[in-house]
Protein backbone atom coordinates (compact mmCIF):
# COMPACT_ATOMS: atom_id res chain seq x y z
CA UNK A 1 0.00 0.00 0.00
CA UNK A 2 1.14 2.98 -0.77
CA UNK A 3 1.78 5.96 1.98
CA UNK A 4 1.74 9.55 0.99
CA UNK A 5 1.79 12.81 3.09
CA UNK A 6 1.91 15.19 0.54
CA UNK A 7 -1.99 15.70 0.10
CA UNK A 8 -3.27 19.10 0.37
CA UNK A 9 -3.08 21.72 -2.06
CA UNK A 10 -4.93 25.22 -1.30
CA UNK A 11 -8.21 25.35 -3.33
CA UNK A 12 -7.44 27.83 -5.35
CA UNK A 13 -4.80 25.54 -6.88
CA UNK A 14 -6.66 22.56 -7.66
CA UNK A 15 -9.13 24.97 -9.02
CA UNK A 16 -6.87 26.09 -11.26
CA UNK A 17 -5.83 22.67 -13.09
CA UNK A 18 -3.14 21.63 -10.43
CA UNK A 19 -4.64 18.10 -8.91
CA UNK A 20 -4.01 17.48 -5.26
CA UNK A 21 -2.25 14.46 -4.37
CA UNK A 22 -3.89 11.28 -3.94
CA UNK A 23 -3.27 9.14 -0.91
CA UNK A 24 -4.13 5.31 -0.44
CA UNK A 25 -3.29 4.12 3.25
CA UNK A 26 -4.50 1.02 5.08
CA UNK A 27 -3.77 3.65 8.69
CA UNK A 28 -5.50 6.69 8.39
CA UNK A 29 -4.50 7.78 11.43
CA UNK A 30 -1.22 7.23 10.82
CA UNK A 31 -1.38 10.65 8.66
CA UNK A 32 -3.84 12.37 10.13
CA UNK A 33 -0.70 14.60 11.54
CA UNK A 34 -0.05 15.40 8.27
CA UNK A 35 -3.48 16.47 7.46
CA UNK A 36 -3.68 18.32 10.91
CA UNK A 37 -0.66 20.95 10.06
CA UNK A 38 -2.08 21.77 6.60
CA UNK A 39 -3.11 25.38 5.85
CA UNK A 40 -6.56 26.85 6.08
CA UNK A 41 -7.95 26.42 3.07
CA UNK A 42 -6.72 23.47 1.53
CA UNK A 43 -8.37 20.91 0.26
CA UNK A 44 -7.24 17.03 -0.70
CA UNK A 45 -8.57 13.85 -2.28
CA UNK A 46 -7.76 10.48 -0.04
CA UNK A 47 -8.81 6.84 -0.69
CA UNK A 48 -10.04 5.41 2.34
CA UNK A 49 -9.00 1.59 1.38
CA UNK A 50 -10.81 -1.62 1.19
CA UNK A 51 -10.89 -3.35 4.40
CA UNK A 52 -11.48 -0.04 6.27
CA UNK A 53 -13.18 -0.64 9.76
CA UNK A 54 -16.05 1.17 10.48
CA UNK A 55 -16.06 1.96 14.41
CA UNK A 56 -19.08 1.32 17.17
CA UNK A 57 -21.92 -0.72 16.43
CA UNK A 58 -22.52 -3.59 13.78
CA UNK A 59 -18.56 -4.55 13.32
CA UNK A 60 -19.24 -3.13 9.35
CA UNK A 61 -15.65 -3.03 6.95
CA UNK A 62 -15.44 -1.60 4.03
CA UNK A 63 -15.56 -3.52 0.69
CA UNK A 64 -14.18 -1.67 -1.63
CA UNK A 65 -12.08 1.47 -1.53
CA UNK A 66 -13.56 4.91 -1.34
CA UNK A 67 -12.53 8.71 -2.92
CA UNK A 68 -13.36 11.62 -0.49
CA UNK A 69 -12.54 14.84 -0.65
CA UNK A 70 -10.89 16.68 2.23
CA UNK A 71 -11.24 20.35 2.88
CA UNK A 72 -9.96 22.13 5.96
CA UNK A 73 -11.07 25.50 7.17
CA UNK A 74 -10.88 28.09 9.93
CA UNK A 75 -14.05 25.90 11.97
CA UNK A 76 -11.68 22.46 11.11
CA UNK A 77 -12.00 20.04 8.75
CA UNK A 78 -14.59 18.01 6.38
CA UNK A 79 -14.66 14.86 4.43
CA UNK A 80 -17.20 14.24 1.93
CA UNK A 81 -17.62 11.58 -0.61
CA UNK A 82 -20.44 13.06 -3.11
CA UNK A 83 -21.06 9.12 -4.36
CA UNK A 84 -21.95 8.58 -1.65
CA UNK A 85 -23.64 11.97 -0.57
CA UNK A 86 -21.87 11.57 2.93
CA UNK A 87 -20.35 14.16 4.76
CA UNK A 88 -18.25 14.43 7.82
CA UNK A 89 -17.38 17.36 10.25
CA UNK A 90 -14.94 17.84 12.97
CA UNK A 91 -12.22 20.44 14.34
CA UNK A 92 -9.84 18.12 13.63
CA UNK A 93 -9.00 15.89 11.03
CA UNK A 94 -9.63 12.49 13.12
CA UNK A 95 -12.83 13.77 14.42
CA UNK A 96 -14.23 14.20 10.75
CA UNK A 97 -13.04 11.21 9.45
CA UNK A 98 -14.93 9.04 12.38
CA UNK A 99 -17.55 11.48 12.12
CA UNK A 100 -17.62 10.77 8.36
CA UNK A 101 -17.23 7.28 8.08
CA UNK A 102 -19.70 6.48 11.11
CA UNK A 103 -22.17 8.45 8.87
CA UNK A 104 -21.91 6.06 6.75
CA UNK A 105 -23.26 3.23 8.65
CA UNK A 106 -25.71 5.43 10.02
CA UNK A 107 -27.08 6.47 6.50
CA UNK A 108 -27.23 2.58 5.76
CA UNK A 109 -29.29 1.49 8.73
CA UNK A 110 -31.51 4.73 8.45
CA UNK A 111 -32.49 4.34 4.43
CA UNK A 112 -32.52 0.33 4.90
CA UNK A 113 -35.92 0.31 6.60
CA UNK A 114 -37.76 3.13 3.84
CA UNK A 115 -36.25 1.51 0.86
CA UNK A 116 -39.93 1.27 -0.77
CA UNK A 117 -40.44 4.51 -0.46
CA UNK A 118 -37.49 6.90 -0.74
CA UNK A 119 -37.16 8.95 -3.77
CA UNK A 120 -34.82 7.49 -6.84
CA UNK A 121 -31.37 9.38 -5.52
CA UNK A 122 -31.68 8.16 -2.07
CA UNK A 123 -32.16 4.72 -3.15
CA UNK A 124 -29.37 4.81 -5.65
CA UNK A 125 -27.25 5.90 -2.32
CA UNK A 126 -28.69 3.38 -0.30
CA UNK A 127 -27.68 0.62 -3.21
CA UNK A 128 -24.14 2.14 -3.40
CA UNK A 129 -23.72 2.10 0.52
CA UNK A 130 -24.90 -1.88 0.34
CA UNK A 131 -22.23 -2.49 -2.05
CA UNK A 132 -19.95 -0.45 0.02
CA UNK A 133 -20.34 -1.61 3.31
CA UNK A 134 -21.04 -5.26 4.84
CA UNK B 1 -27.88 29.45 15.18
CA UNK B 2 -28.89 26.96 17.48
CA UNK B 3 -29.08 22.90 16.70
CA UNK B 4 -32.88 23.46 18.28
CA UNK B 5 -33.87 26.09 16.28
CA UNK B 6 -32.44 23.58 13.30
CA UNK B 7 -34.17 20.67 14.74
CA UNK B 8 -37.86 22.36 15.27
CA UNK B 9 -37.61 23.71 11.36
CA UNK B 10 -37.09 20.10 10.41
CA UNK B 11 -39.47 18.53 12.18
CA UNK B 12 -42.20 20.85 13.19
CA UNK B 13 -41.99 23.54 10.28
CA UNK B 14 -40.91 21.31 7.24
CA UNK B 15 -42.36 18.10 8.76
CA UNK B 16 -39.82 16.16 8.12
CA UNK B 17 -39.30 13.13 9.91
CA UNK B 18 -36.52 12.43 12.41
CA UNK B 19 -34.58 9.09 12.60
CA UNK B 20 -32.11 9.37 15.17
CA UNK B 21 -31.58 5.44 15.92
CA UNK B 22 -27.29 5.76 15.09
CA UNK B 23 -24.27 8.58 16.00
CA UNK B 24 -25.96 10.88 13.85
CA UNK B 25 -29.87 12.08 13.25
CA UNK B 26 -31.20 12.03 9.95
CA UNK B 27 -34.63 14.12 8.55
CA UNK B 28 -36.53 12.81 5.97
CA UNK B 29 -39.11 14.75 3.85
CA UNK B 30 -42.18 13.36 2.27
CA UNK B 31 -43.30 15.18 -0.85
CA UNK B 32 -45.63 13.42 -3.54
CA UNK B 33 -45.54 9.78 -1.66
CA UNK B 34 -41.54 9.75 -1.45
CA UNK B 35 -39.35 10.31 1.02
CA UNK B 36 -35.98 12.79 0.75
CA UNK B 37 -32.82 12.84 3.28
CA UNK B 38 -33.35 16.52 3.73
CA UNK B 39 -30.57 16.64 7.07
CA UNK B 40 -28.06 15.51 9.47
CA UNK B 41 -27.38 16.65 12.79
CA UNK B 42 -24.05 15.04 14.33
CA UNK B 43 -25.09 13.58 18.20
CA UNK B 44 -21.24 15.18 18.94
CA UNK B 45 -22.26 18.57 17.66
CA UNK B 46 -22.72 21.50 19.87
CA UNK B 47 -25.69 23.47 20.75
CA UNK B 48 -24.52 26.42 18.46
CA UNK B 49 -23.43 25.26 14.97
CA UNK B 50 -20.49 27.16 13.01
CA UNK B 51 -20.80 28.50 9.72
CA UNK B 52 -19.70 25.12 8.31
CA UNK B 53 -21.90 23.30 10.01
CA UNK B 54 -24.55 25.29 8.99
CA UNK B 55 -23.22 25.41 5.07
CA UNK B 56 -23.24 21.41 5.62
CA UNK B 57 -26.69 21.53 6.59
CA UNK B 58 -28.08 23.96 3.84
CA UNK B 59 -26.01 21.68 0.90
CA UNK B 60 -28.42 18.81 1.53
CA UNK B 61 -31.24 20.87 1.28
CA UNK B 62 -29.53 22.38 -2.35
CA UNK B 63 -29.77 26.04 -0.34
CA UNK B 64 -27.43 28.58 -0.20
CA UNK B 65 -26.31 28.99 3.60
CA UNK B 66 -28.09 32.57 3.98
CA UNK B 67 -31.02 30.93 2.45
CA UNK B 68 -30.95 28.23 5.27
CA UNK B 69 -30.45 30.52 8.13
CA UNK B 70 -33.63 32.65 6.56
CA UNK B 71 -35.66 29.43 6.44
CA UNK B 72 -34.84 28.80 10.06
CA UNK B 73 -35.25 32.41 11.34
CA UNK B 74 -38.31 32.01 9.28
CA UNK B 75 -37.64 34.92 7.01
CA UNK B 76 -38.29 32.84 4.51
CA UNK B 77 -41.26 30.64 4.26
CA UNK B 78 -41.34 27.20 4.07
CA UNK B 79 -43.42 27.76 0.38
CA UNK B 80 -40.84 29.29 -0.58
CA UNK B 81 -37.70 27.46 0.29
CA UNK B 82 -39.68 23.98 -0.85
CA UNK B 83 -39.97 25.97 -4.03
CA UNK B 84 -36.16 26.91 -4.40
CA UNK B 85 -35.67 22.94 -3.17
CA UNK B 86 -37.77 21.47 -6.35
CA UNK B 87 -36.17 23.67 -8.51
CA UNK B 88 -32.40 22.97 -8.08
CA UNK B 89 -33.38 19.43 -7.14
CA UNK B 90 -34.47 19.58 -11.23
CA UNK B 91 -31.30 21.10 -12.22
CA UNK B 92 -29.19 18.35 -10.90
CA UNK B 93 -29.00 14.88 -13.13
CA UNK B 94 -30.40 12.41 -10.46
CA UNK B 95 -32.04 14.65 -8.01
CA UNK B 96 -35.23 13.95 -9.43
Amino acid sequence: MVYTTNVFTTKAESYSGIKPVWVATENVASVADSFENTEIGSFGMMIIPEGTRVPGRGKYILKHGLIVEIESNCDGFVVRSGEMDEEGYGTSYKEAYSDFITSLKDKLNSLGPREKVLSGRDKAVLTKLRKLLK
Amino acid sequence: MRIRDVKRAFTRKLGAEEDSSGDHKYFYFTYQGSEYTVGKLSHSWGENLNDTQISLLARKLLLKKREFEKWVECTLSNDKMIEVWLKRRKEFMGYR
